[in-house]
């Protein structure tokens, strides 16, 4: 008969199991490819806000499911204290290609909306960098697979640590690496640019942010996207930090702000941020990582 | 590049699909949330542990962000509807 101590672990165990990780992968991909359609809309329509909407409610997503992630962390490492084995991590869905499917209204042509979207993306960073919208684009860097079509768009994270270190070398290396960023992950910035962001000026300022730390804070980061987005709305990188350090604050106008803008402005004050704090990209991994790497020796630890 | 009506009404009625069916995994997963709230608090009651109490409010801070997540897609659609009539 298992002790109580034993119970209290298994009930644990199945708890951390039954998260709805599975559930909220599915939501993201799903909601990843309403991003890309709208954006595919967008080339005809300008309807910027349900772009916008979108995007925010993929920041929700990620951050639901970065707090899900903790939860099996904390179960985690209260089950390793008491000396029981660990959760087993849900499987998940696994990522998969974001694939736009408007339909053909001309019999055997095939649209391109994902296309549309690239245009409408790439023609943005042109303004945005003070650039004429370039005629031919940069292939975009994709996760894997050989054929570029059917492979997913690159992971947000491994995105902001290019486009940092991109920003590192002038507007032109930053154009050219935003301009090879697939649009579905460049509008997913957001996410990892924030895990990243609040730790670092926590770091600067010796506390978690507060509102009265968004001055200091844009001090360091905005200048730095005046040189490298001389077109970005001069405001932007201002109240995205003033949102960081007041998150219920009414800051800023999230409505009415360009999603590409906001994809844009985030690496160039995470590398600014960095800088300051005296870091370098490798440093990014660990930040914006959604929850602490869990150690292999989680199960059966306790050797039985 | 130029695209006609029936291009963008297909494109939003797509868009719009996968919002649904977006929505609907994350009622689900707000569903389970709750569940695995009420049945963490009955298991450890009284428990003081620094980890269980991050679980407890990472899992609360995970229910809002998707009530914020749902309610910002049914305001998405709703003008994405708004705008399919208007077509």
């Amino acid at each position: 008969m298992p002790s109580l101590v034993e119970s209290l672990g298994a009930r644990l165990r199945e708890l951390g199991e039954q998260l709805p990780l599975p559930e909220l992968s599915h939501a993201a991909v799903r909601l990843r490819g309403a991003t890309e359609l709208c954006g595919y809309v967008m080339t005809s329509s300008g309807h910027t806000d349900w772009l916008a909407e979108l995007t925010t409610a993929g920041t929700h997503l990620d951050d639901a499911i970065a707090a899900t992630r903790s939860v099996l962390d904390g179960l985690d490492r209260y089950l390793t204290t008491i000396g029981l084995p660990g959760v087993a991590v849900p499987e998940t869905v696994a990522p998969v290609a974001v694939r736009a499917r408007a339909g053909a209204a001309v019999p055997g042509e095939e649209p391109e909306p994902e296309l549309a979207v690239r245009y409408w993306w790439a023609d943005r960073i042109a303004v945005l960098t003070g650039g004429e919208p370039a005629d031919q684009r940069p292939e975009t860097v994709r996760t894997a697979g050989k054929r570029p079509g059917h492979a997913p768009p690159e992971d947000p994270a491994d995105a902001l640590r290019r486009l940092v270190g991109a920003a590192r070398d002038g507007r032109d290396s930053y154009r050219d690496a935003l301009l090879r960023t697939h649009p579905a992950t460049g509008l997913a910035l957001a996410g990892p640019a924030g895990r990243a962001v609040r730790p670092l000026a926590t770091d600067l300022l010796g506390h978690a942010p507060t509102p009265p730390d968004a001055r200091p804070l844009a001090d360091r980061g905005t200048p730095r996207c005046r040189e490298l987005l001389p077109g970005l709305p001069p405001a932007l990188g201002d109240d995205l930090l003033g949102q960081l350090c007041d998150p219920f604050g009414t800051g800023g106008d999230g409505a009415r702000r360009h999603p590409v803008d906001v994809a844009a402005c985030w690496p160039v004050l995470v590398g600014a941020l960095l800088r300051a704090a005296g870091r370098d990209t490798d440093a990014l991994p660990e930040l914006t990582a959604v929850a602490r790497v869990r150690p292999d020796d989680t199960v059966r630890r306790d050797g039985r | 590049m130029t695209i006609n009506v029936a291009e963008v009404k297909s494109a939003i009625h797509a868009a719009v699909t996968e919002v649904t069916d977006s929505q609907q995994a994350v009622q689900l997963a707000t569903e389970k949330l709750d569940a695995a709230q009420q049945n963490l608090a009955l298991a450890v009651e009284g428990s003081g542990a620094e980890a269980v109490q991050t679980a407890q409010a990472a899992l609360v801070a995970a229910r809002d962000d998707l009530d914020s997540c749902l309610a910002t897609t049914v305001s998405a659609v709703e003008q994405a509807q708004t705008y399919l009539a208007s077509l």
